[in-house]
C-alpha cells in the first residue's frame, strides 16, 4: 500500500519540480531588459557579461527565491491550519493571520526602521508577534463555552478581527509619508516587495527550520486527522500536537507574510491540490503542498509582470481571482454534505 | 410601548440628530458659534467669511454625512430583515464591493465621466453583486446558516476587492480610488447632493410602506405566504431599495463597512421589531453615528484627518464580534 502511493507521490513531485523549472527560466527572462535563453544559462553558470549578471543577480533571482521559498512558507502554514482547526476551509489569510503580520510590519516600519543598521533583521519578530496576537484572539473568540472550536464561526471572526488590523495597518501607513502609504495599500495586495538578498538570508532559515519540523509532526497530525479521540489512545499528547501545529503556522506565514506581501486563499489552494493528488498522509502532502505553493506564487508573480508590463498586478490579486471562487465552491459542497 | 413612546422616541432621535449636524457644523479648523450657524442656514449673507466656509465646506459635507449614513443604515436594516440575518450588512456582504468595482471601471476607461453616470453605474455594480451573493443562497441546496452566508458574502468581497485594485493598480488609479476604499464624506459638493438626497428619501419611503410585511417576513417565509403577502414582490422590491441605497452611497460616499451592522440592532433595541418604525429610526441613527463619526475623524488628530471608513471598522469589528458570539449561543 505504502509503495503504491510512493509512485504516484514521486510522479507528482518531478511534475511539479519541472513545472518550477520552467516557471522558472521564464520568470528570469522577464522584464524590460531581455536575456536569450543561452545568455541565462551561461550567466547562472558564471560565464557571463557583468551587467547580465547584475540584472540576474541581483534583481530577477533573489525575487524568484523569494516567491518560492514565500510560496512553500504560505502553502505548509494552511495545511497546518487546517490540521489545527479540522477543516479544510481554513485559510491562513482569510483568517487574519496575515493581517497580523502586516500590522507588525508597519508597527516596525513606523517605529523602529531606523533606528540602526540591519534592522531588517527583526522584521520576523515583528511579524510573528503581529501573526500570534491574531492567533490568539481568533482562537480565544471563537471557543465557545464547552471548549469545541465551531470553524464557520473562527473564519467569520478571523475575517472581522484582520478587518480590524487591516484599519489599524491603514490607519499608522496613512500617519506616515506618501510612499509608505502606497507602500502599505500594495502590500496589503500582495506584491512581492523584498527584492534584495538580506530579505532571501532572512526568509530562507526560518521556512526552511519550521517545514522540516513540522514535517516532523506529519505522522501525528495524521493520527489527529482520524479523531482526537483515537490519537489520545495512540499515546500523543493532543493539545501539544495541536498547538505545535498552530505555533508553527503562525510563524511561518508571518514570517513569509512580511517578505512577500498578503497572499491570500494560497494557503488556502495549495493544500487542496496536494491532497487531491497525493491523499490525505502529511507526510506525502505536506512536501508536495510546499512545491505547489512555491510554484503558484512563483507563476503568479510571473504572470503579473509579463502580462501587464505596464504596471505589475501584484502576485496577490491573481491568486485570490483563482482562490476566491474555489473557496466559495468548497464552502457551498461543504454546506450540500453538512 | 405604545404609539406614543414611538413618536416621542423618534421626536428625541430627531433633536439628536439636529444637534449633532449644528455641531459638525459649528466645529472645525475655525470653530463657528452655534448662532452665526443658524443665521447662515436662515439668512445667508454671501459677504460674510463665515457664512461662506459653511455654505461652501461645511454644509455639503454635513449632509452628505447625514445622507449617505442614513442609506447605509436603512439598506442594513433591510437586508437583516429579508435574510433573516443579524450579520448582513452591505458593506461586509460585498454589494459595496460590486459598485465600487464599476466605479473603477468608469475612472479606468472614461476618466472625464459626469457624477450622473457614475451614480448609473455605482447602481449597476450594487445590483450585479446582489444578484451574486444571493444566487449563492440559491446554489446551495442546503438551507444556508447565517454564518455561511456571511462567510461566502465576506469573500465575495474580497475578491471584488480583489478585481478593483488590479484595475486600479493597472490603470495606475491608485490615488483617486483610496478615497473609495477607505470611505469619506469630505469631497461631498452640492453638484451631487440633489440626486443623493432624493433618492436617499425615496428609498426610504418605500421601504417604509413595506415595513408592515418586512416584519412579518422577518419572523418566517412560511407565515408570510400563509398571510397572503407575494414574497417574491417582496423580496424584488427590498433588493431595489437596496441597489439604490447602496449604489448612491458608494457613489458619494465610497465603501463604508459596518453602519448598516450596528444601526439596525441599535434600533431593534430602541424601538422593538416593526419595520414600519425600525426603518426610520435606523435612518436617524444611521445619520447620527456618520455626521459624529466624521467631525471625529476631522477633530481627533487635527489638522490631519482620519479615513471615515476606517473609524467606523474600529467601532464596527468589536461589534460585529459580539453579535457573531451571540449568534451561536443560540
Amino acid at each position: 500500500m505504502a509503495t503504491k502511493r510512493r509512485i504516484p507521490f514521486l510522479l507528482y513531485i518531478s511534475i511539479t519540480l519541472i513545472f518550477i523549472f520552467l516557471t522558472f527560466f521564464f520568470s528570469i527572462n522577464t522584464g524590460s531588459y531581455q536575456l536569450s535563453l543561452l545568455e541565462v544559462v551561461n550567466n547562472l553558470f558564471g560565464q557571463g557579461q557583468d551587467h547580465n549578471i547584475l540584472v540576474l543577480f541581483e534583481y530577477r533571482l533573489p525575487r524568484i527565491l523569494m516567491a518560492l521559498v514565500g510560496g512553500a512558507g504560505i502553502a505548509v502554514a494552511g495545511s497546518l491550519l487546517q490540521s489545527y482547526t479540522g477543516n479544510h476551509l481554513a485559510d491562513t489569510g482569510l483568517l487574519g493571520l496575515h493581517a497580523g503580520a502586516s500590522c507588525g510590519l508597519i508597527i516596525f516600519m513606523s517605529f523602529f526602521s531606523q533606528k540602526f543598521l540591519y534592522a531588517e533583521i527583526l522584521i520576523p519578530l515583528f511579524a510573528f508577534s503581529g501573526g500570534a496576537l491574531a492567533a490568539v484572539s481568533i482562537v480565544y473568540l471563537a471557543k465557545s463555552k464547552n471548549g469545541g472550536i465551531n470553524t464557520n464561526k473562527l473564519i467569520l471572526i478571523g475575517i472581522a478581527v484582520s478587518a480590524l488590523f487591516n484599519a489599524i495597518t491603514l490607519f499608522l501607513s496613512l500617519r506616515l509619508s506618501k510612499d509608505t502609504y502606497s507602500f502599505a495599500a500594495s502590500w496589503l495586495l500582495g506584491n512581492i516587495w523584498g527584492r534584495h538578498w538580506i530579505h532571501v538570508s532572512i526568509l530562507i532559515p526560518w521556512v526552511a527550520l519550521f517545514s522540516f519540523l513540522a514535517y516532523h509532526l506529519a505522522h501525528r497530525l495524521n493520527l489527529l486527522q482520524v479523531g482526537e479521540a483515537f490519537a489520545q489512545t495512540t499515546g500523543i499528547n493532543v493539545k501539544r500536537t495541536k498547538n505545535s501545529a498552530l505555533i508553527m503556522a503562525v510563524v511561518l506565514s508571518s514570517v513569509s507574510v512580511a517578505i512577500v506581501g498578503n497572499i491570500s486563499f494560497l494557503g488556502l489552494l495549495a493544500p487542496h491540490l496536494a491532497r487531491q493528488l497525493v491523499g490525505s498522509d502529511y507526510r506525502l502532502n505536506l512536501p508536495l503542498s510546499a512545491l505547489i505553493g512555491a510554484g503558484i506564487l512563483l507563476l503568479s508573480d510571473t504572470i503579473g509582470r509579463s502580462l501587464f508590463e505596464a504596471n505589475p498586478i501584484p502576485a496577490g490579486i491573481l491568486v485570490s481571482f483563482i482562490g476566491g471562487p474555489y473557496f466559495i465552491y468548497l464552502l457551498l459542497k461543504n454546506n450540500r454534505s453538512v | 410601548m405604545t404609539i406614543w413612546h414611538k413618536w416621542i422616541m423618534i421626536f428625541v432621535l430627531l433633536i439628536i440628530c439636529f444637534a449633532s449636524i449644528i455641531f459638525a457644523i459649528s466645529i472645525g479648523a475655525k470653530n463657528i458659534p452655534f448662532i452665526t450657524v443658524w443665521t447662515s442656514i436662515f439668512q445667508y449673507n454671501s459677504e460674510d467669511n463665515l457664512h461662506q466656509i459653511i455654505y461652501d465646506v461645511r454644509l455639503p459635507r454635513v449632509l452628505g454625512a447625514v445622507f449617505v449614513g442614513a442609506a447605509f443604515a436603512v439598506a442594513g436594516t433591510v437586508i437583516q430583515a429579508i435574510t433573516r440575518n443579524p450579520l448582513a450588512d452591505i458593506g461586509i456582504l460585498g454589494i459595496n464591493g460590486g459598485a465600487v468595482l464599476l466605479v473603477t471601471i468608469c475612472f479606468a476607461f472614461y476618466p472625464a465621466i459626469s457624477y450622473g453616470w457614475l451614480t448609473f453605474f455605482s447602481f449597476i455594480g450594487a445590483a450585479l453583486s446582489t444578484f451574486l451573493v444571493f444566487s449563492i443562497g440559491l446554489v446551495a441546496r442546503g438551507n444556508l446558516s447565517p454564518l455561511t452566508f456571511t462567510i461566502a458574502g465576506a469573500v465575495i468581497a474580497a475578491f471584488l476587492h480583489a478585481i478593483s485594485s488590479g484595475i486600479a493598480i493597472y490603470f495606475d488609479l491608485n490615488q483617486e480610488l483610496a478615497f473609495w476604499y477607505a470611505g469619506g464624506v469630505a469631497g461631498v459638493t452640492w453638484r451631487q447632493l440633489p440626486l443623493l438626497i432624493t433618492i436617499v428619501i425615496v428609498s426610504i419611503i418605500i421601504a417604509t410602506l413595506l415595513g408592515k410585511q418586512l416584519t412579518i417576513l422577518s419572523t418566517g417565509q412560511e407565515m408570510a405566504s400563509s398571510l397572503g403577502i407575494n414574497i417574491k414582490f417582496l423580496l424584488f422590491t427590498s433588493m431595489g431599495v437596496i441597489v439604490l441605497l447602496g449604489g448612491v452611497g458608494v457613489a458619494v460616499g465610497g465603501s463604508i463597512s459596518f453602519v448598516g451592522l450596528i444601526i439596525p440592532h441599535l434600533s431593534r433595541k430602541f424601538i422593538g421589531h416593526d419595520y414600519r418604525w425600525n426603518i426610520p429610526v435606523s435612518a436617524l441613527l444611521g445619520s447620527t453615528l456618520v455626521v459624529i463619526a466624521d467631525l471625529s475623524a476631522r477633530i481627533i488628530f487635527a489638522p490631519k484627518e482620519l479615513a471615515l471608513g476606517i473609524l467606523i471598522a474600529f467601532i464596527g469589528v468589536p461589534f460585529f464580534l459580539v453579535v457573531a458570539k451571540k449568534l451561536e449561543g443560540t
